[in-house]
């Protein structure tokens, strides 16, 4: 089914491209050559998955928990900012010491930073996509200080950026003459990981009992308030190791504007893996590629980058409603409530003579 | 499956839950379209596609929940869809009261018409859905399951109001499972199991022992054999607690009460005067605002659930979607709700999966649940399978208190046995059972103490000879003790 | 009207259509070669974040690649591609240099160190970069500056002369060296003709929002100014600094445009813009790549000031009544001395 939806966000898409006046057969083609057949295109397409994969598993887990983390985004630049700082601060640690210290310094600002709307909303109740939101402006803002006037502005450059990590904090290129990096497989073992702690662990359970009815957890004993920091903590864990990821894998330095919306982006990657870890494997490669392709496909054809994102919304929006697909493809509709006993033959109501 | 009534009778549709008995009714009533079969009414066939082709053909129906908007008084509750329009769309107030009143009065209903709903009892609640669809000009009334929030001698005002329509001609359906009011009330009887009619009879040709039967499709044990008990120590006790609802009112005022090991206290009363919310206070799930509560001996006012889980105390919540089990979580996952940390099902953080399946198998089989195995998920259950998987959960801790709030609502006869009998088992074993339930009958034929609730502090605690159903019937109205004293001396 | 059923069925139609287009493949489309030419120049420009639509920065630079395209003697094609975030940069000219593409043309200063990388990774390639100096370059890399200051410094002796709160204001984009400068001569500019005048100067922060892409920043900020006695605003920040001309559009006050004429680049902020700062973007670009296609590739950074007509001042036009006579002489006599060279704006950035 989501196939469908991904196919008919495409023609839907093609269709605004049409009325842009661009050939959309010309742009798919494109966007196809952009990302998967041109030199570097694959190895690009896997490089801004990656991210995704994060930030997807991120807000994939927060909603097992029914948790509804907006502020991947804001994490994500947490997570960038720790992951830098370590990264440039540090110097004369062999690679391995410093890569993983950088990441690790990315997912604790992250986990702090989700955690602490888990913590409002456990406490006193506010509502996590209300603080979530109000903390992504925070982030920014904060980023903004630290970089331009701040501590981890560069001092050598008069452009608002940090200063470039060591090569001993740069993530490895694991792809002669690409740019991919060791994320994509720190991004390949995040998959299970998180599949096997949701699935398989005491703490999953915890997470998935509240989510699917958190009085029932309460009453059998589950704290709620203690899950809810908890998941808030490890989706911002998540999102903050995104940040890192990209500091140390691909700019090596954090600008200004470093996310438009990445952490917006993941909450549909979430949404049309249905919150499966392994969905987001498939969803954040079609995601990364699209973001990847666009590129080639304005090349060639001049038609706005702004299209992708209307594919990518249209996409969702498919895939949140099923039923117009299942409409669109004359699928027959299954009643809402289904009738569990034999139907009876006949009713009448006789009148008394 | 064949039904057919005739006017100027009460026609009792008798069933368990799941038996088909409201599904039939919403396709009479035009919510659920049939897959086959005709419908005839007054001789002619019809087709009854929306609620609105049944309104028109004079079909009513009052459902188990309420349709009316609390804020709005009973003469606007009435009308509302059938405004009487006077010239620019404005509503005629005055004709619609007098049309409130008069038929309120032809019926015997009682009803202010200018009382606010959100103000009224259950019991004249429901007698304002009943006014809604007489006047929308109903002669033939479908209640489904009407007596469930009523009291005891509510119910018998209702079969008062059900008799005075048939006298007037009108034809009434009555959904129940429960025997006593089909003898009492009902003209005629359909038994209906899963799905099909079983029996068609009336009170007189048949006993409830009969009815139960083909109910159940086999003999049942209407009573519950038990001997008498033998009290130990008491091991829950609730001192002066206080405790608020969610509106932030006092719903349970400095109430006390103990049970003691190896007895069964039954908690009585109207719903709503506070039981959810005692329940919910010895769970551990609501703060409390003063007084105590101990448990084993262990004071555990201010315990989280899971410490009072672990000092003792087995919960079967009277909410069983809300709060008892996860539908959407497999049926061994719901076994181990408070245990699936601990050894055996668990080493470190990760989850032993293989016990735990073995555990559900192995309670599945010592419960009776009817599942296709451990891996099935409780929503495919049916109500019966569902709570007694909860209460296989909550027996398999080990308790020593067992507080039971409405074990059997929405559960089939044949569960409900089970049930009874895992209740009265534990007691012999040394349990003290809190047992909270609207039925009367329940509380009756399990409980050895009866505390009658009312407006969250305990009216009287009757013992042997004093468990009276009128007496208990009068305490659970707002009866003063003295009072009832007297009157069951003068009856 | 179409039936549902019809639809239905369009609508699976051209699902298969575009299935079917996507599984074949095929060859690129371009082919815009110019006529007559034995070999086309490609040329390639990539944005910043603030993309082609921000109506002054992006879209001049883009505009002098298409009057250097539509020159036919000199056998140009061009395409662009709009930067999403920072990390794209290098990608996105990596994608012109995997087309084979002649000279790739780096818009901002925010892409000074990608597109330094990127020269270097790749020497048989021109690149160039509008608005950034390196201190050290290789050989196939120049930069393009302005002397911004200039610009800013004829309009803010203007703001001065027709101020009559004594207060103006600007709203800028990022801090960076060439919105500084402009900013910079403003403030020289006002000093030099109303000493007394007091200028009030907020920057967009990296935080705030979409670099050069935030008009409604902008326009809260012209608002904070004009709340404080400014009546007139320098909108200097791209797309965000359009954001701040609305603002002082929708109080009445007077506005001043930035980077190109924006009363004909922007007519929505028309009716309050006395005159724009400009700076000839198109120029420079044109200039380089005919540069580069008659094999005249400069040696070192190009400078753009007001002696060689890389920066001025934009017509009046419908101020042109309204500027007192006096005020239109004393600003071309200040613009003259700009361009001889004796009057100095006193910036150094």
């Amino acid at each position: 089914m989501p196939l469908v939806a991904i196919l008919l966000g495409f023609v839907v898409a093609g269709v605004a491209v049409a009325i842009t006046g661009a050939d959309p057969i010309q742009a798919y083609l494109g966007l196809f050559q952009g990302a998967f057949t041109n030199k570097h295109a694959f190895t690009e397409s896997l490089i801004a998955s990656v991210p995704y994969v994060f930030l997807g598993l991120a807000v994939a887990t927060g909603f097992r928990a029914g948790l509804f983390n907006i502020g991947a985004d804001g994490q994500f630049y947490l997570g960038a900012l720790g992951g830098v700082f370590v990264g440039f601060s540090i110097h004369g640690l062999p690679g391995v010491v410093h890569i993983p210290l950088a990441i690790l310094a990315g997912i604790a600002c992250g986990a702090v930073y989700g955690g602490l709307p888990g913590f409002l909303k456990a406490r006193f109740g506010a509502h996590e996509v209300i603080t979530t939101i109000m903390l992504n402006y925070i982030a920014y803002s904060l980023s903004d200080y630290l970089i331009n006037r701040g501590p981890l502005g560069d001092p050598h450059s008069s452009a608002p950026k940090t200063p470039f990590i060591d090569p001993s904090a740069q993530l490895p290129i694991i792809f002669a003459d690409s740019r991919l990096h060791l994320g994509l497989v720190l991004a390949l073992l995040a998959v299970p990981l998180i599949w096997f702690l949701i699935e398989r662990t005491t703490i999953g359970f915890r997470i998935r009992a509240v989510g699917l009815n958190p009085e029932a957890a309460r009453s059998s004993g589950i704290s709620v308030a203690r899950t809810m920091v908890l998941v808030m903590a490890i989706s911002g864990g998540l999102a903050g190791l995104a940040g890192a990821d990209e500091v140390l894998g691909v700019s090596h330095f954090m600008p200004p504007s470093f996310s438009i919306g990445y952490g917006f982006d993941a909450i549909a990657v979430a949404l049309l893996a249905r919150s499966n870890p392994w969905g987001i494997l498939p969803a954040a490669f079609l995601f990364g590629a699209m973001r990847n392709g666009a590129g080639f496909m304005q090349l060639q054809t001049q038609v706005s980058a702004d299209m992708i994102s209307i594919v990518q919304a249209t996409v969702i929006m498919f895939v949140a409603a099923p039923v117009i697909v299942r409409w669109l493809l004359r699928l027959r509709e299954v009643p809402a409530e289904s009738l569990q006993i034999t139907q009876p033959e006949g009713v009448g109501a006789a009148p008394k003579t | 499956m064949d039904l057919t009534v005739e006017w100027g009778q009460v026609h009792a549709l008798l069933g368990e839950n799941g038996a088909g008995k409201s599904t039939l009714m919403n396709v009479v009533y035009g919510l659920i379209r049939a897959d086959s079969g005709e419908m005839r009414f007054d001789g002619a066939q019809v087709q009854v596609h929306s609620p609105q082709d049944a309104i028109g053909l004079g079909i009513g129906m009052v459902h188990q929940h309420f349709m009316l908007i609390p804020p709005l008084t009973v003469a606007d509750n009435v009308i509302l869809g059938q405004e009487t329009a006077r010239a620019a769309g404005v509503i005629d107030g005055r004709a619609s009261r007098r049309t409130v009143r008069e038929l309120s009065h032809r019926y015997g209903l009682q009803v202010d018409p200018d009382a606010r709903v959100q103000d009224l009892s259950v019991g004249v609640q429901q007698r304002v859905e009943i006014l809604k669809a007489l006047y929308r000009g109903a002669r033939l009334l479908i209640l489904d399951e009407p007596t469930s929030v009523l009291t005891p001698q509510e119910t018998e005002g209702l079969f008062q109001i059900v008799r005075g329509l048939t006298a007037e001609g009108s034809a009434v359906i009555f959904i129940t499972h429960k025997l006593g009011e089909v003898m009492s009330v009902a003209d005629r009887i359909t038994v209906m199991r899963r799905g099909k009619v079983v029996a068609s009879t009336t009170p007189a040709e048949s006993s409830p022992a009969d009815l139960a039967r083909l109910m159940v499709g086999r003999p049942v044990l209407l009573r519950v054999d038990k001997g008498p008990a033998q009290p130990g120590l008491p091991l829950l006790q609730v001192d002066e607690l206080s405790v608020l609802d969610d509106r932030r009112q006092l719903a349970v005022d400095g109430l006390s009460l103990e049970v003691r090991a190896g007895e069964i206290l039954g908690l009585a009363g109207v719903e709503g005067n506070g039981q959810v919310e005692l329940v919910e206070a010895i769970a551990g799930l609501r703060p409390t605002r003063s007084g105590r509560v101990t448990l084993c001996d262990r004071e555990v006012t201010a315990a989280s659930p899971r410490r009072r889980l672990r000092a003792g105390l087995g919960h079967i919540p009277a909410d069983r979607h809300r709060m008892g089990v996860i539908l959407e979580l497999p049926i061994s996952d719901n076994l181990v709700l408070g245990d699936f940390d601990r050894p055996p099902f668990a080493r470190g953080i990760v989850r032993l999966l293989a016990q735990v399946r073995d555990h559900a198998a192995q309670l599945i089989k010592s419960f009776d649940v009817r599942a296709e195995g451990p891996q099935q998920v409780a929503g495919a259950l049916s109500g019966g399978n569902q709570q007694k998987v909860v209460v296989a959960r909550e027996l398999s801790n080990g308790p020593r208190v067992l507080m039971a709030a409405q074990p059997t609502r929405g559960v089939d006869v044949g569960s409900i046995e089970f049930i009874h009998r895992q209740i009265v088992e534990q007691r012999d074993a040394g349990l003290a059972v809190l047992l909270v339930s609207s039925e009367l009958d329940e509380v009756l034929s399990l409980a050895d103490r009866v505390a009658v609730i009312y407006r969250g502090q305990i009216a009287a605690v009757l013992e042997g000879d004093e468990i009276d159903r009128d007496r208990i019937g009068l305490l659970m109205a707002g009866a003063k003790t003295d009072e009832v004293a007297a009157t069951g001396e003068g009856g | 009207m179409v039936s549902m059923r019809a639809f239905r069925a369009w609508m699976v139609g051209v699902m298969a259509v575009a299935l079917v287009a996507t599984a074949c493949g095929g060859s690129s489309g371009s082919s815009t070669a110019a006529n007559g030419c034995s070999k086309t120049y490609k040329i390639g420009l990539v944005t910043d974040v603030g993309k082609l639509t921000d109506k002054s920065f992006n879209a001049a630079s883009w505009q002098g690649v298409q009057q250097a395209a539509s020159d036919k003697s000199l056998c140009v094609t061009a395409k662009y591609i709009e930067s999403n975030q920072p990390t794209d940069y290098r990608k996105n000219m990596e994608t012109f240099v995997d087309q084979s593409y002649d000279m790739i043309v780096a818009v901002g200063f925010l892409m000074a160190d990608d597109t330094l990388a990127e020269a270097k990774a790749h020497p048989n390639v021109k690149f160039t970069i509008v608005d950034n100096a390196y201190d050290a370059a290789p050989s196939n890399l120049v930069g393009l500056v302005f002397k911004e200051d200039q610009a800013g410094y004829l309009i803010g002796a203007l703001a001065g002369l027709l101020t009559k709160t004594n207060t103006v204001g600007q709203v800028l984009g990022l801090k960076i060296p060439p919105v500084q400068r402009y900013a910079d001569g403003y403030l020289a500019g006002v000093k030099s003709t109303n000493p007394n005048a007091k200028v009030l100067t907020v920057y967009q922060g990296p935080g705030d929002g979409a670099a050069f892409n935030n008009p409604a920043w902008g326009e809260a900020r012209a608002n904070d100014e004009i709340n404080q006695g400014a009546d007139i605003v320098f909108g200097g920040g791209g797309n965000t600094g359009n954001g701040a001309l609305i603002g002082a559009l929708q109080k009445g006050k007077m506005c001043i445009g930035v980077d190109v004429d924006q009363y004909l680049s922007y007519p929505d902020a028309a009716k309050c813009l006395v005159t724009s700062a400009e700076k000839h973007l198109s120029v420079a670009v044109k200039t380089i790549i005919t540069d580069a296609v008659q094999k005249k590739w400069p040696a070192a950074t190009l400078t753009f000031d007001a002696k060689n007509n890389g920066v001025g001042i934009a017509p009046y036009h419908d101020y042109d009544s309204k500027v007192p006579t006096d005020v239109k002489t004393k600003i071309s006599d200040i613009e003259k001395k700009l361009a001889d060279g004796s009057l100095q704006t006193g910036v150094t950035i």
